[in-house]
């Protein structure tokens, strides 16, 4: 009896102990129905992974671009221009007196820098070869209307939008674009020719090869009109005629039709939900705040809570502008409520032609819309709440316009869902808590 | 004393093995039969699971035993396919021992661990935020009484004096430039009171002294205990100099564990065949109050510090336990039980440090007694249990503090994650006996 009591006590624990694997099998990357040899992302500046209001590196901000994540979750090769050093120039956070402050790039055109300012790195002169094929060809300040200098509302007047305006880069620095324009700097790591022998964006598109494809442009389409204030005449920007809109967008999906390419597309977000139109409310200034309502307007009146006071304004108001009716805050600091209805109109239109083109080049659509939306309440990624709030959110830079790095990630997963729905891949998420968000001091 | 100090160290937390945070591992017979004991009130581990038992126990009884937990939990979320927690083997242990004073009036007292948890996981995992490790451990120590009302009902009651320990880990996403995230350890003690009462009554008994058939039920109540972990120290480290003030280096922090209550209601049935076996069948049915642990909040001294509130938001949970006992001549016993383990945990509640699943588990034991002084006991218990789709949200930043919203709110951010869980329980106890007259009396007549 004693014996069979011991085998059977031993049996016991030899049968258990054998089975406590609880480890789950390793993921199998597939790519499905899809050929990711040769990824291009094509966009602006939110492709090209521009963060902080510049382009930098040091924390692996570039390397992070969300085409950048797709690319390594594809495992496929991945080549983007990435800067040295400052980069571009950039904004940072400093402590000061006990206090955070967000300290603006260094800008060249003004005497009143703060001493503590990145300015630009000597390096961003030249940056990279533009005679190398990228895989990532966002160009800050690219907008749809810039893909190709010839286009409806150009008929035969030439080259209007060449490559094109928006630059915070030293425009000494400019080379042969169109004459008398600077050129993006953010563009220089692609040749654009001569004035009269000129190299196209679309030329690069067409030159890529690309057997795979991300399209999110049209942002700054948007972009530079509102973060301007609204301000189409005294700036370069303007919202990009949606008849041409349309027929450039065709253009870059005709492209990469004919050369076979699969692909999606993303729609753009509405851009007055980020930090850069929603952080300095009247609640917060807690006073009358006088606002002039446009470049073509004399009207002065009070800001309503539905004007949207931008991040730019806090230097001016900084001054004690903006107080009195006699001294209104100029009107490029200010997205006024028509403005704003003009901005969220004008999203959805774009964001019909994107869904209409893409559809009718059998292409699928990421919702950054909606994504972005519904990051207003607050959603929580591995255990981290995040929101749209101005530094403390996680998701946006200290520009409050791009996301930070986790932010990107965010951006990335969901071209990956969409990847994955289309093609039947099945191509891993990332974890958001692995990248950088705000680097504080 | 110096015994009850040793005997501390030996109690390591142990990874929590049945909902919430319980450990139902006080006492070996009772393990082995699924964990249903408290009609039944044959050995000194009566006196946790119903005082009112100890009536039944002769001379002097103790029981020191020691449980080895092996738990192998392994999480996948749709970015990693595989994270293993890293959590050692725990050892909580009981000691027990019961007196009889009089006929009628029975002394006893325990030291074990009730209430316990630990689980870590690697530094890097995705989770950290939510949680990096996690340990609870709790010591009890209960005096009781018990008294024969009656031939057929005896009372009990303990007082319970409860040490708790707390220490918690998780990042803190902050970076600045030369760190990436910061990480905030909470660790605090304190102690808590409670009680202990029961009613136990063998009602019936058919047959005669060769061949029985006895009835029992049994009763009990264990009070919940608030521990006050009134003196914290809340540390974080890799904290970027400008957010130094809202997280400093070290502060103090208050908080509250209720451990739950929990009713027994018990039935045993007992059939003997004199000088040859018995067969032992029993039932329990606990209601485990796990709605007392409804927020867990850290209330930090540093003023800055953001205080932090998670719903917990529990439930009571009722768990059904089946045991069978069949001893050969009064001296090989071999037992078998299942339990069903109902989580508290709310679905959008849970957290992976816990098993947040419904489960049966399956239980066996054997017991030997060497002599009419000493006996041992083995149990053995085996979980298994994975679930497909859990998922969390522990924190949500608003105004810069770590708050947990309600649970409408959590499920529209989610942490998700599949999970594997092999729980494996060794458990061996000594019990031993003497002063006993009459049985003495008779073990010389039957050596005979």
């Amino acid at each position: 009896m004693k014996n069979r009591i011991k085998y059977f006590f031993i049996g016991i624990i030899f049968l258990f102990l054998s089975c406590t694997k609880t480890q789950f099998e390793d993921y199998e990357a597939t790519n499905g129905a899809v050929d990711f040899s040769n990824y291009i992302a094509v966009g602006n500046s939110f492709t090209q992974g521009l963060q902080d209001g510049g382009l930098h590196n040091e924390f692996g901000q570039q390397d992070n671009s969300y085409p950048a994540i797709i690319a390594k979750q594809m495992q496929t090769n991945f080549l983007q221009p990435i800067v040295t050093g400052t980069g571009s120039g950039y904004m940072h956070l400093e402590y000061i007196d006990g206090e955070i402050e967000v300290i603006k790039a260094f800008d060249a055109d003004i005497t009143t820098n703060h001493p503590l300012a990145i300015n630009y790195d000597p390096s961003f002169n030249m940056w990279v070869s533009n005679t190398l094929k990228y895989n990532n060809l966002g160009v800050g300040g690219m907008n749809v209307r810039n893909v190709s200098s010839v286009g409806p509302s150009q008929g035969s007047d030439g080259p209007l939008f060449h490559v094109l305006f928006g630059s915070s880069a030293p425009s000494a620095l400019a080379w042969n674009g169109v004459q008398g324009e600077p050129i993006s700097s953010f563009g220089r790591f692609l040749n654009f020719g001569t004035i009269s022998n000129r190299v196209e964006y679309i030329d690069h598109i067409i030159n890529s090869n690309a057997t795979f494809f991300t399209n999110w442009l049209g942002i700054n389409d948007v972009m530079g009109w509102t973060k301007e204030g609204g301000d189409d005449v005294s700036g370069s920007a303007i919202l990009t005629d949606l008849n041409e809109f349309r027929v450039k967008y065709d253009t870059v999906l005709n492209v990469f039709q004919a050369m076979g390419a699969q692909g999606v597309c993303a729609t753009i977000h509405d851009i007055t939900d980020t930090p850069f139109f929603t952080t300095i409310t009247l609640d917060i200034l807690g006073k009358d705040i006088w606002i002039k309502e446009g470049f073509d307007t004399t009207v002065v009146r009070k800001a309503t809570n539905a004007d949207l006071i931008l991040l730019t304004a806090k230097d001016v108001l900084g001054d004690g502008h903006g107080l009195l009716a006699t001294d209104p805050l100029p009107h490029t600091v200010v997205l006024d409520v028509d403005e704003v209805l003009i901005v969220k109109a004008y999203t959805v239109s774009i964001n019909n032609e994107i869904r209409s083109s893409a559809l009718a080049h059998g292409y699928e659509v990421v919702d950054m819309f909606s994504f972005m939306k519904s990051l207003n309440s607050g959603l929580s990624f591995d255990g981290i709440e995040m929101s749209t709030k101005y530094i403390e959110g996680g998701v946006y830079s200290l520009d409050g316009l791009h996301p930070n790095g986790k932010g990107y990630a965010m951006i990335a997963n969901e071209f990956i869902k969409e990847i994955n729905l289309s093609f039947e891949s099945n191509l891993r998420t990332v974890s958001v808590s692995n990248y950088r968000g705000i680097t504080f001091p | 004393m110096r015994k009850i100090i040793i005997l501390l160290l030996l109690g390591a937390p142990a990874i929590s093995i049945a909902g919430g945070f319980q450990l139902n591992l006080q006492g070996l017979k009772a393990v082995a039969m699924g964990g249903a004991f408290s009609g039944v009130a044959s050995d000194a581990t009566t006196v946790f699971f119903n005082p009112a038992g100890m009536a039944n126990l002769k001379g002097h009884q103790f029981t020191l035993g020691i449980n080895i937990v092996d738990a192998h939990v392994s999480l996948q979320t749709p970015e990693v396919a595989n994270t293993d927690q890293t959590s050692g083997k725990g050892t909580p242990f009981h000691f027990y021992y019961s007196g009889e004073i009089t006929d009628k009036l029975n002394f006893g007292f325990l030291v074990n661990n009730q209430f316990g948890s630990a689980a870590s996981f690697s530094d890097d995992w995705q989770g950290r935020n939510i949680i990096q490790n996690i340990s609870l451990k709790t010591f009890m120590f209960q005096p009781s009484m018990s008294y024969k009302l009656h031939e057929k009902i005896s009372l009990g009651a303990g007082f319970v004096y409860a040490k708790g320990s707390f220490s918690t880990e998780k990042a803190v996403p902050l970076a600045s430039a030369t760190t990436t995230e910061g990480k905030a350890h909470l660790k605090g003690s304190g102690d808590g009171v409670g009680f202990n009462i029961g009613v136990y009554s063998q009602f019936l008994t058919l047959g005669d002294d060769k061949k029985n058939t006895k009835f029992a039920i049994g009763l009990d109540y264990r009070s919940n205990i608030a521990v006050d972990l009134s003196n914290g120290q809340a540390q974080f480290t890799n904290i970027p100099t400008s957010l130094r003030g809202k997280f400093p280096e070290s502060t103090g922090f208050t908080s509250k564990i209720t451990l739950p209550s929990v009713f027994t209601a018990g039935l045993s049935i007992k059939h003997t065949i004199a000088e040859k076996w018995s067969l032992e069948f029993a039932y329990d049915m606990n209601l485990t109050g796990w709605s007392s642990y409804d927020t867990l909040a850290f209330d930090f001294e540093n003023n800055d510090t953001p205080d932090s509130k998670q719903i917990q938001d529990w439930d009571n949970v009722i768990t059904h336990r089946i045991g069978f006992d069949f001893t050969y001549k009064n001296q090989y016993s071999m037992r078998v039980g299942l339990y069903q383990d109902n989580t508290p945990m709310k679905d959008n509640l849970i957290s992976p440090h816990l098993p947040g699943v419904t489960q049966v588990a399956y239980t066996v034991g054997l017991g030997y007694k060497i002599n009419e002084m000493i006996s041992i006991d083995f149990a053995y218990i085996r979980q298994s249990a994975s679930r497909d789709d859990a998922s969390i949200a522990q924190y949500k930043v608003e105004d810069g503090n770590f708050v947990q919203e309600n649970g409408a709110k959590i499920q529209t951010g989610e942490f998700a994650y599949k999970f594997n869980r092999k729980v494996n329980v060794y458990g061996l106890a000594v019990n031993i006996k003497f002063g006993d007259k009459k049985k003495e009396e008779s073990s010389v007549l039957s050596i005979d």
